[in-house]
């Protein structure tokens, strides 16, 4: 474990009753980047991410988040955001943030405002009230108003309609202190997003099948990630 | 404390709308009932007949609400955000106890309430001399805190069998209903072996501390601790055995 790696995998196995979802998977994830996790639909993004916050138990291998292996402490320092919906229906925007940000110490009032300013939200609209497009939005405050050392977006911009992308997107970019904080966004399409990852991850059926740097990658291969990602996944 | 306090506020919040429909339906009939043997065109017994039914349903509403307090989080995936919270599962499960108690006292508190201003003429009718009030109250807080205890030890049943069928992940229903008659069965065999341990405990006089002497019938009641305590460590037992298994064990997929 070097001192700048937000995120070390060893030998990461899981296997559920029909499906090898990992297979042993290496990973060392270095601070201060966004990184691309890509590939179709079960090819264990979900299930990479699930295993690093603790919501999944591997069969097999390491999981190390900054030193430390998946517990309660290392939960305080995750800013997880599942594909599902996971928020409290019956509660308001208002009440989904206070009771949210009364379990992290990393909670910042400053930025919360701001980023209910930029998504557009008003807090006492009811989450049950709001389109897929605004809970997706909300989900991204919840992890963004924090300053968590690794953020874990899961499919963030699954189904949203092209307007609330943008704006995550540019939540993305505006929040993410790059000195601080380290953040995996899974994605299956990639379209335009692919101006926010420093790095990339190609996971194909539980293995990485490429990984690098965006930028070398691009020159090496000589066209865009989001061809790349075609390519490799055709 | 302030994080476990959210989440009890949060288990009370999610759960006032149906509290305050079943209190409100309680007291309705308790007054509607009052109103029509008042009017004289029931029968002054049938003020027996809303108490009855709420004393009946209260522990079956209980046990529904129990088993839908954890089923509810995974149903509507709301356990990807209870799981990621930086808390140990024993504050999530305790903080369902709590909020469970605090509805069971709160519908408890309606009965008791409403039978004290509709159905008077019942208190009246417990023995030949009425009963002073604090008699009453006296004894509805004994009642009240024993039944409290029995119904904790159902809620960590039932908490242990939804986790164990979580784990396990098929035949749920079939699990639950095996786990459950396990944990009881184990409690009740615990509790037995213990007891030797706890024989030096005094077997507590009911009827002395209840007072039911000042009833027209001879009321002669002892509460074996020794037995009692023994099933009671195991239930806590079974508790942190939940809570382990929680923590450790249980996917969100």
């Amino acid at each position: 474990m070097n001192l700048t790696d937000a995120l070390v995998i060893k030998n990461l196995t899981k296997k559920y009753p029909k499906v090898e979802a990992l297979k042993g998977l290496d990973l060392t994830l270095s601070k201060g980047q966004i990184c691309g996790l890509l590939g179709p639909n079960g090819s264990g993004k979900s299930t990479l991410l699930k295993s690093v916050v603790g919501l999944i138990k591997p069969d097999n291998g390491s999981i190390e988040i900054f030193g430390k292996s998946p517990s309660r402490h290392t939960k305080a320092m995750i800013a997880f955001v599942p594909e599902i919906d996971s928020l409290y229906r019956w509660m308001t925007i208002d009440q989904t943030i206070k009771f949210i940000s009364s379990f992290y110490d990393d909670w910042e009032v400053e930025r919360e405002r701001e980023l209910l300013d930029f998504m557009r939200l008003e807090r006492d609209k009811k989450v049950s009230s709001l389109s897929k497009g605004m809970r997706a939005r909300l989900k991204l405050i919840l992890a963004l108003a924090r300053t968590a050392p690794l953020i874990l977006l899961d499919e963030p911009f699954s189904g949203i309609d092209p307007a609330s992308r943008d704006r995550i997107v540019e939540g993305i970019i505006r929040q993410f202190k790059s000195e601080d904080q380290t953040m995996i966004i899974s994605t299956h399409s990639l379209g335009d997003t692919e101006q926010l990852f420093d790095s990339v991850i190609f996971l194909d059926e539980g293995i990485i099948s490429l990984q690098g740097n965006a930028e070398d990658l691009r020159l090496q291969h000589g066209k865009s990630i989001n061809d790349l990602f075609k390519e490799v996944f055709a | 404390m302030s994080r476990f306090a959210n989440l009890i506020r949060k288990d009370l919040n999610a759960s006032k709308m149906s509290v305050g429909i079943v209190a409100a339906i309680i007291a309705i009939s308790m007054a509607l009932t009052w109103f029509n043997v008042k009017m004289g065109s029931w029968h002054e017994a049938s003020l027996i007949v809303p108490v009855g039914i709420s004393l009946a349903f209260l522990p079956i509403w209980f046990v529904w609400q129990a088993a839908q307090k954890l089923n509810t989080e995974w149903k509507d995936d709301t356990v990807y955000t209870l799981q990621v919270l930086p808390v140990p599962g024993w504050q999530v499960l305790l903080s369902k106890i709590v909020s469970l108690w605090v509805e069971y006292t709160t519908l408890l508190g309606v009965i008791s309430v409403g039978t004290f201003i509709f159905a008077n003429p019942l208190i009246g009718a417990i023995g030949t001399d009425t009963p002073r009030l604090s008699w009453i109250l006296r004894n509805l807080a004994i009642l009240y805190l024993l039944s409290l205890v029995l119904f904790t030890a159902v809620i960590v049943f039932i908490q242990l069998s939804f986790v164990v069928s979580r784990m396990i992940g098929r035949f749920q229903g079939l699990v639950q209903i095996w786990v459950w008659i396990l944990a009881i069965n184990l409690v009740s065999t615990v509790g037995r072996w213990l007891a030797p341990l706890f024989n030096w405990v005094p077997r507590i006089p009911m009827h002395q501390i209840m007072r039911l002497d000042q009833l027209q019938y001879l009321v002669n009641v002892k509460f074996f601790l020794a037995l009692n305590i023994g099933a009671l460590i195991a239930v806590i037992g079974l508790f942190w055995l939940t809570s382990y298994l929680f923590d450790n064990y249980l996917e969100v997929n």
